[in-house]
């Protein structure tokens, strides 16, 4: 909203044709009484539109009071910080006055006459006190023809021209939405400044006033479109899941059997078993296939259980062979330091299923880089120890060798 | 039945044994046989005596409440729920932490758990569980390690992890060569199969399901699904009748409302028919029957009271999200809005639904939609209103700006209403969900291996990767649930798509720095369609406009720029991945694809001209404005002619001015009165290659027009 209907009220009395047989000091005073400093910007824009749109204030001394409030509201602040400065040089502007009364554009400032352009020329020198003694109306019937006629305003366009660049393009393209356009059947049967007051009003009053709108160049913007994708929307299909919850037939069965082996793994973990307990593990192994995966041998406790049981660890390997996790073992028994336990273990283990070439190959290089250090580190070691272990790892490597002829 | 249910073998039931006297082995059998003959008071009898001779063993205390929940008819999932997470805190501290083969022991809690947490929808928990579970296989008696199999299946189908699914199933088509039981997998093969699109594979696997098991319900259904996607519409239809939905059991006892199902399809079909109000007549009625099931079935979400199958018979999510689509492109945006903000609530991981919720906003904020659905533009007036009469009159003019630019006010932007603000949230979110660019140029052995992937998941080794997480071929699908997931070139399309809507929401609310990024990232695409690269400019120039780099912006509507405005990415070029090969559809009943405006390359080019005559007339270049105005203006039916194309003209002749002329062109709301080139039906085809160096044709004009112009 521009201005309050009381405001625009206010401010049409103090612009009225009745009201222009006071001075200007007293029309400043009064408007003043009026309107505070905040509400300057928004007074000043609907008496530009007022000098933009004759047919709402036709009269010369009406235009003084406008122009004279205009400058007037300003006037402690330099004539170029005046937001409607550029109004004042547009009208004072001569090349403006000579062509532009032809062909007016539409929007801009009609021009004005002599006396309302000497009044103006005054107020952008230093006018004197005396001047605001007059009346609007006896302003407007000066004789200013002995004046002189032009007022140098080529530095308030200078400085009206820098801030102007400092505005947007598009901001310096606008024109007022308001066209003016006269029915030509009707007759202009005089001024009537009720009906003109109303019209006013509904221009700067009320939520959105055509006032504050302006007109430029503008873009069509349409909206994209609505994505376009196959198969977007939930099919639903029956499939009759049948997930239920289960009774657990364990339930005291985990029977000491259980324990007894756990406790024999724990301890083959650790030292040789003795012959009997490794005849009751292998037994119970044997009995129940699936026993085995329930001794609590992870492949992190392999190593441990080759070193101290080849012969448990091949049993369960090889009970092993069908889990995922068997590859899991492979790789530790791979990985894990030489020993003549786990050549052992390896070289069984070729004799009884098909292990995988890549674990073979991988355990030989393992083997070969094993006895080259072997030799740098320990020369002194008693030959014997040596010879043993040097030819058993031989011996393994060709009994693989016959066995699995494509390795080269 | 429960026989098949029971897991652990027995075997280890040996005599002389120290822990387990005979008396309570005895009891343990004879529990047991009680429960599965259905006597669960007497079973319950049993487990208690047994209870207080053997203190230790946990399992009957499990037991004991597995009998209770089997008393209640299994609509205690709750008390359930609550027991077992008492007893697992007891033996074990999390799931996690089963790593040894002693967890084996332990294997049937967890098991009954995961089946809980399946049917409370907590899919993630019981996926974490099943895949420890499946890590240890082969211990498991095999119709155990296949329920526990076949879990794991259906639950990454529900979450659309359909890759993981098969190579699972044939995981288990291992495990049961001795077995006989093969029911059932083909049918979770072909939902596999769909939920990857690959319709090749779906076609072997749904021949040998329809030998087995042809007309039950769930094959009809699914043959019909995969008619649906090769575009065998009437043929969908057909098979979908031909199920008896009426002989269904009910959610009750199955846990799934097939006639909800039946009509929701149905909706599916008319909408890819294009059969926009057949659609949500029949989405309607699905939600009509899921609330009737949901009333029989009371309040699920305490999880006591009906059967926990039925748990998983409420479907209104998906529902929602189907009935919201239709709605919006029926063009009842806000209506849709408001099915998808409830539906987002379950599905706010993808993406898509999110670009939805924006393409709401944006339909609800656009005024009047049904001109542009027909491929026209908008009708909004130029004149706002007209003030005084007689010798006063007075024209406002609209500005188009304000209208487009939309600003709710005093609400804040996180309360969902469709408003441009709610848009901008929304896509941001969608833009997040998405994953980053990847490097276009595919390494090589990734290609071999998504090329080879549909039939060779068992080459792989034997090992469990299948849950080792992320398989590197997961991440060619991204999730959109509660539809199959995006592939590689959806998700680049819908990239596309959500980087358009940025650029115009932000356009809307002013932020034409965003805008301008979004727009140049949208033209940065890769495969950008001739529509949407077309509006990238577009949006671009305006972005730039308004930061006042008007040459920047000129540069962006060179007409040149337009070449197609199709909407799709060509198909020589799209999904490369897609198997469809030789199973185009045999029904000629193909699928629609929506005009959008503008819908013809040249009326794009005109609408690039006008743009293009508003930024020369804002560098004050207005006489090449008038050449690009009435060359627009030459190409496009007069009635086409948008509003700001009018106002251009309004606006140069006024600023020539020549104020009755603009009177004139406001009051006809036509540009050029007397030019009218016959509007041909050549106009939809494609247009003369548009040469810039071309002088505008000369246009015949009235006296009056040219007797105004300047010199």
């Amino acid at each position: 909203m521009t201005l309050a209907p009381k405001e625009l009220s206010n401010l049409l009395g103090i612009i009225s044709e009745d009201a222009c047989g006071n001075t200007f000091e007293s029309l400043s005073n009064a408007f003043h009484h009026c309107f505070g400093k905040a509400e300057h910007f928004r007074v000043g824009s609907v008496l530009v539109m007022l000098l933009q749109q004759p047919d709402l204030l036709p009269s010369s001394p009406q235009r003084l009071t406008a122009l004279y409030l205009l400058w007037e509201m300003y006037r402690t602040e330099p004539l170029a910080a005046n937001p409607f400065a550029a109004v004042f040089a547009h009208l004072l502007n001569p090349s403006a006055s000579g062509e532009e009364q032809e062909k007016p554009l539409s929007g801009f400032l009609p021009p004005i006459t002599h006396p309302e352009k000497f009044f103006l020329s005054q107020l952008m020198l230093a006018p004197p006190r005396e001047l605001f003694k007059k009346t609007p109306r006896q302003v407007s019937c000066m004789d200013v023809s002995s004046a002189p006629q032009a007022v140098d305003i080529s530095g308030l366009q200078l400085a009206l021209a820098e801030r102007q660049s400092e505005l947007p393009t598009q901001s310096k393209a606008s024109f007022p939405s308001l066209l003016s356009d006269p029915d030509p059947d009707s007759s202009n049967s005089g001024f009537d400044s009720s009906v003109a007051n109303q019209i006013i009003e509904s221009l700067v009053t009320g939520p959105r006033p055509p006032l504050e709108s302006h007109f430029r160049p503008e873009f069509i913007r349409p909206a994209p479109p609505l994505l376009v994708c196959e198969d977007e929307l939930a099919w639903l299909n029956p499939c009759e899941p049948e997930h239920r919850v289960q009774w657990d037939r364990s339930m005291c069965v985990h029977n000491g059997t259980g324990v007894e082996i756990k406790r024999i793994m724990a301890k083959a973990f650790k030292s040789p078993l003795s012959a009997p307990q490794q005849t009751q593990l292998l037994g119970e192994l044997e009995k129940d296939p699936k026993l085995v995966y329930h001794v609590g041998l992870t492949p992190a406790k392999l190593p441990d259980l080759v070193e101290n049981n080849p012969l448990v660890a091949i049993e369960i390997l090889l009970k092993l062979m069908s889990s995922s996790q068997i590859t899991e073992y492979f790789s530790v028994l791979v990985n894990m330091d030489m020993s003549l336990h786990s050549m052992e273990v390896v070289n069984r283990l070729t004799t009884a299923v098909d292990l995988p070439p890549e674990f073979i190959h991988l355990y030989i290089s393992n083997c070969i880089s094993t006895c080259e250090q072997i030799k740098d580190k320990y020369m002194q070691v008693s030959v014997c120890n040596l010879s043993a272990d040097k030819k058993s790892g031989v011996w393994c490597w060709y009994r693989l060798y016959l066995r699995n002829p494509r390795i080269g | 039945n429960l026989a098949d249910v029971a897991a652990n073998d027995m075997k280890h039931d040996s005599a002389d044994s120290p822990g387990v006297s005979d008396q309570e082995k005895e009891m343990a059998t004879n529990a047991f046989e009680a429960f599965t003959a259905g006597n669960y008071d007497e079973s319950l009898k049993q487990l208690e005596s047994l209870q207080e001779l053997n203190k230790e063993d946990y399992k009957i205390a499990m037991n004991k409440a597995v009998a209770e929940f089997y008393k209640t008819g299994q609509a205690t999932t709750g008390t359930l729920k609550q027991i077992l997470m008492t007893i697992k805190n007891q033996v074990h501290s999390a799931v996690e932490d089963i790593d040894g083969l002693d967890d084996v022991e332990n294997s049937i809690l967890y098991y009954n758990q995961a089946i809980i947490h399946y049917h409370m929808r907590q899919y993630s928990e019981a996926i974490s569980i099943g895949e420890k579970l499946y890590q240890f296989l082969e211990p498991f008696e095999e119709k155990f390690a296949q329920a526990v199999c076949f879990l794991l299946v259906d639950l990454y189908l529900l979450t659309f992890q359909p890759e993981k699914a098969l190579h699972l199933l044939t995981m288990l088509e291992k495990l049961s060569v001795q077995g006989s039981s093969k029911n059932g997998k083909g049918d979770y093969k072909v939902r596999a199969y769909i939920q990857m699109k690959s319709l090749k594979a779906c076609k072997r696997e749904i021949k040998s399901v329809m030998n087995t098991a042809g007309n039950s319900a769930p094959s009809l259904f699914l043959k019909s699904n995969f008619e649906y996607l090769r575009g065998n519409y009437r043929k969908a239809v057909k098979l979908l009748n031909s199920s008896n939905i009426a002989e269904h059991p009910g959610p009750l006892k199955t846990g799934e409302c097939v006639r909800c199902m039946f009509w929701n399809n149905l909706g599916c079909i008319h909408f890819a028919m294009g059969k926009h109000n057949l659609g949500i007549f029949y989405f309607k009625k699905a939600l009509q029957e899921n609330d009737h099931t949901c009333a029989q079935l009371g309040d699920a979400k305490k999880f006591t009271g009906i059967p926990m199958c039925a748990l998983l018979a409420n479907k209104r999510y998906e529902l929602l999200y189907n009935c919201g689509i239709q709605l919006l492109h029926i063009g009842r945006p806000l209506a849709a809005f408001e099915c998808l903000m409830e539906a987002v609530q379950v599905y706010h991981s993808n993406p898509r639904l999110w670009l939805r919720l924006a393409e709401c906003c944006i339909a609800a904020n656009k005024g009047s939609s049904e001109q542009e659905t027909k491929g026209l533009p908008s009708k909004k007036g130029i004149v706002q209103s007209i003030v005084g009469q007689g010798y006063h009159r007075k024209i406002v003019l609209a500005s188009q700006s304000t209208q487009n630019t939309t600003y709710s006010e005093g609400q804040s932007a996180a309360i969902p209403v469709a408003s441009m603000e709610f848009a901008a949230i929304c896509l941001r979110n969608a833009l997040l969900l998405l994953p980053e660019h990847q490097q276009h140029e595919s390494k090589p052995d990734n290609g071999s291996k998504s090329s080879s992937q549909s039939g060779s998941t068992e080459s792989g080794s034997e090992n469990s990767d299948a849950c080792s997480g992320k398989g590197q071929e997961g991440d060619k699908f991204i999730p959109a649930a509660p539809s199959s997931p995006l592939r590689k070139q959806e998700v680049e399309n819908l990239r596309c798509c959500i980087l358009a809507c940025s650029a115009y929401v932000a356009l809307a609310l002013g932020d034409n720095l965003m805008a301008l990024n979004h727009a140049d990232k949208l033209l940065h695409q890769p495969k950008l369609s001739g529509s949407l690269k077309f509006l990238g400019h577009l949006y671009a120039a305006e972005a730039l406009i308004s930061l006042d780099r008007i040459s920047d912006a000129i540069a962006h509507l060179n007409p040149e720029n337009v070449t197609d405005v199709s909407l799709g990415v060509s198909p020589s070029e799209q999904d490369q991945g897609s198997d469809k090969g030789d199973l185009e559809p045999v029904e000629t009943s193909g699928k629609q694809t929506p005009l959008c405006y503008p819908s013809t390359v040249s009326s794009a080019r005109a609408m690039m001209l006008f743009n293009l005559g508003s930024a020369y007339c804002l560098r004050s270049e207005y006489e090449k404005a008038r050449k690009c105005l009435h060359q627009a203006a030459s190409m496009v039916n007069p009635k086409e002619i948008p509003p700001e194309a009018i106002l251009l003209g309004v606006y140069l002749e006024l600023q020539n001015g020549n104020t009755q002329l603009a009177l004139q062109i406001i009051k006809r709301n036509q540009l050029l009165p007397s030019v009218k080139p016959s509007s041909s039906p050549d106009l939809r085809k494609k247009p003369p290659p548009f040469q810039p160096g071309q002088p505008v044709q000369p246009i015949k004009m009235p006296s009056s027009f040219t007797q105004v112009q300047r010199k």
